[in-house]
Parts: C-alpha cells; structure tokens; sequence
C-alpha cells in the first residue's frame, strides 16, 4: 500500500471513530437525575413532644420561646426529642429552626402552621413564621411547608410536618421548635425563602400530642438521648392508666392500617415474586436463544470451511441488527444488574441513517477501488 | 493447441489453489469469530452495535462484501501470477 492509501484509509478509520464518539449517547450513562423524593430523604425518628414549661391550659404566644440567645427554645439533637420538666395535654407549636450549632441566621424562613391542642381538640390558631439557621453551610431554603393533624383517640393526635428543602441537613442537626413567632417577625421583611422554588428533599417528623404517647418514626440522626427525660415520660405512662388505654385504643384504632400495610407488603412480595419469576424466565429465553445463537453459529462454521462465501461474513455478523443486546459479563464486570441495553435512537433514526451510510461507505469503497484498478495513482495494479 | 491446454491446466491449477486458500481464510475467520462471539468482546461488539446509529449489520455487510471481493481479486491475480511464472520457469 501506497502513502496515499495509507493515508485515506487513517483518515477514514479516524473519521468513523470520532463518528462513533460524537453521536454515540454513552457518555450520558453518567448524567443522573436528584428529583424530590429520591434524594435527601431523612426521617426524624423517635420524635415525642413535651413542653419545657407547664401549658396547662392555655399557650402564651408571645413566650420567648424561640429566643436562641437565652437558650429558651425546644430543642432537637440527633433524634427528635424536646426535653421536657413535666407532662401536660394541652401545647403548640410553631416556627421551625434549623441550625449547625452557631446562633448566627441566614436567611432562610418558613411558615407553618401552629395548632393548639387542646384534649381532642386542634384548633389552627394560624400560621407561623420561623427562621432556620445554617452558618458553614451552603444554605438552601425551605419552599413548603406542609402539616397535618389526624386525630388518633381522644386524649391522643398526630401531627405530620412535612419540610421540602434544597439542601442536606447534616448530622447534628438542631432543630428548634419554637412556641412562638418571634422570628417571624423579621421574616415578613425576607423575601428569600417564599421565593425559593427548588426541592431536593423531603423531611417528615411525626409527634403525638396527648398524655405520653411518642410517636416514633425511623431516624437516620445519631441517638442523643436524655435518660430523665425518658424517664420523666415512664413515669408519666405508669402513673396515668388512661395513658396506657389510650395507647391500647391508640393501637386498635391502628389495626386497620396495619391490615392494609399487610396486605400491601402481601401485594408487594407477590409482585416482587411475579418479578423474579419473569427475570428468571427472560434469562432463561435469554440462555436458550444464546445457545441457538452458538448452534447456528458452529452451523454456519462446518459449512463455511467447504464454501467460498464471504470470508468476512462472520465476522461482521457479530454486529447485531437487534435494537437491544445482553451483556451479562460486562454487567458483572462493571457490577451493574442492567444485563440487557438497548439503543437509545429510535427506529427512525436508524431506518433513515443505514441508507444513507451504507450508500456513502460503498460509494467511498468502490471509489477507492476503481482509483486503484485505474492505475493512475502509485497504488495501480502494476505496483501490486 | 498445446498452449491452449496448458493455459487451461494454469487457470484450473490457480482456480484450485484459490478455492483452497478462501477455504482456508473464512474457515480461520469463522474460528476465530465462533470463539469470540460468546465472550465479553462479542458483548462488546454487541453494545456498539446497539449504539451506532444505524444497522451496523446492513453497513458493515456491505463493506464486507466489498472487502471480499477485493481480497478475491487479489488472491486470484496472485495465484495467477505464480502459477504462471512457475509455469515459465520449469
């Protein structure tokens, strides 16, 4: 071969590779997608409610609860827990702070409701403004903020926070729990956090207001537990035999969700097994169309040695027509359980584009080869 | 009459030794292919063909008709050459 063959030929391989890199979609397996309910989901666990001061029948609202400066708000490590120096059935809350541990604000405020229980009774006394506090971090706001109250029994209700957040709230996290709007004072001057509009997370706390029952929900925060305020709360459930009825109507008034939460896990592993039967019957198809795939193959192999067919056929046969392909070694290679992938371009595109190349890459060959029975370069016949 | 018989024994001795040599090729290239089909380089080859796109079976096969026909042109005129200077020489 001649420089100039050599050099067309370099050229086209080059040309077809940088085809291949520029219009093949591999390089997107990296992109991913952080939606709302998938990332940053943590749920506040072992969550119960008690007022660090007496609320025995009534809730001051102008109570300097939330003053950070002089310690006096209700306060979360780790586990959502509010210390508590006596029992009552009869509180509120409202205006969540978060915080790293510095008193430093940024802004970044929220209002939720506040409701004021009052035995089976939750009166929305309407909403509150708070502010959390993130100083080293990088700062995102709260844009909902959703709550719920169901009534459990009659001494006993629940109350769902829902906070959707763009940013990740780190371990040690301190949450405040304020009974008041001190905060939201100054909030009603920052725009920023009712201006927020992304969402990266989803946190839930539950509590259960009403004489000692804790709602506890799963936790991803490290345990800080207070031994007498647990105590303060056994002590509470043993001494008050309502407590402990109220938790045993509590759970019979639950038994019907955990009825549905049966059958829905019942449902669930039924769908899970049709799943796995499926799988397990798509790699057997899988196996047993790889094995007529090698008979062929051997087939085509004894007959081929005693023909004169295209040599190359086989070898470019290993290009398959097929708009999907399994991959079991590579997958286990790469530790991936997508052991079948299939083309991202649609049937148009492909339909349209083989035409087209296959023409170009025949008219470009059969170009080169007249070129060369032509003679008139140094690569003709009589240099072969 | 008598070159005509050798030339007619040339072109089959070269027909012959064609034949046996594209045997020989596509029975090492099948070999070859069979072996690697059913290994992670057949996945591999698998999974840029499912990412071309277009056909790669309907695009590579015509470049591989093509590219065999050419190797047939060459092999035959190498043959032919040979056997013919070997005809002269002897």
């Amino acid at each position: 071969m001649s420089t100039k063959v050599s050099r067309f030929l370099t050229l086209g391989f080059v040309f077809s590779i940088a085809l291949v890199l520029v219009f093949s979609p591999i390089t997107r397996a990296a992109e991913f997608i952080i939606d709302g309910n998938s990332a940053f989901v943590i749920m506040f666990g072992d969550a119960y409610f008690c007022t660090d001061v007496s609320l025995p029948n009534s809730v001051n609202m102008n109570s300097n609860k939330c003053d950070s400066q002089n310690n006096k708000y209700w306060r979360h490590t780790g586990n959502m827990r509010i210390e508590s120096n006596g029992s009552t059935t009869n509180w509120a809350f409202g205006g969540i702070v978060l915080s790293s541990g510095s008193s430093s604000l940024s802004p970044g405020y929220i209002t939720i409701p506040i409701y004021f229980i009052n035995g089976s009774q939750a009166l929305n006394l309407g909403n509150a403004t708070g502010f959390m506090a993130t100083p080293n971090q990088s700062a995102g706001y709260f844009h909902t903020v959703d709550s719920k109250y169901e009534q459990l029994n009659e001494n006993s209700a629940r109350i769902i926070v829902t906070l959707y957040h763009d940013w990740t709230i780190p371990a040690n996290t301190l949450i405040y729990l304020c009974s008041n709007s001190q905060n939201g004072t100054n909030a009603t001057n920052n725009p920023y956090a009712l201006n927020a509009v992304w969402s990266r997370g989803v946190d839930r706390f539950g509590v259960i207001v009403g004489n000692g029952i804790h709602y506890g929900v799963s936790s991803s925060s490290s345990s800080d537990f207070d031994d007498t305020a647990i105590l303060n709360q056994l002590y509470s459930l043993n001494s008050s035999a309502s407590s402990i009825n109220s938790a045993i109507s509590s759970l019979g008034s639950n038994s019907a969700d955990m009825l549905d939460a049966i059958n829905d896990l019942q449902q669930t592993t039924l769908d899970a097994n049709q799943d796995a039967n499926d799988r397990y019957q798509d790699e057997k198809d899988t196996i047993n169309d790889s094995k007529d795939e090698a008979q062929n193959s051997a087939d085509s192999m004894d007959t081929s040695g005693f023909s004169l067919g295209n040599p190359f056929s086989s070898w470019f046969g290993m290009f398959t027509n097929n708009n999907c392909v399994d991959i079991p070694k590579l997958a286990s290679w790469i530790h991936s359980n997508e052991t079948r992938v299939c083309t991202p371009w649609s049937s148009d595109v492909r339909s349209n584009l083989t035409p087209i190349i296959s023409v170009i890459a025949v008219m470009v060959g059969f170009g080169l080869l007249v070129h060369w029975l032509k003679g008139d370069s140094d690569v003709g016949l009589e240099n072969t | 009459m008598g070159e005509s018989i050798v030339y007619a024994l040339k072109m089959a001795l070269a027909v012959v030794v064609f034949t046996a040599f594209m045997a020989a090729i596509i029975t090492v290239i099948a070999l070859i292919t069979s072996a690697s089909s059913s290994t992670a380089f057949g996945e591999v080859i698998g999974l840029i063909s499912v990412y071309l796109p277009f056909n790669p079976a309907v695009v590579f096969g015509a470049l591989s008709t093509m590219i065999a026909g050419l190797l047939a042109f060459l092999v035959a005129k190498k043959i032919y050459t040979l056997t013919n200077n070997t005809y002269q020489s002897t």
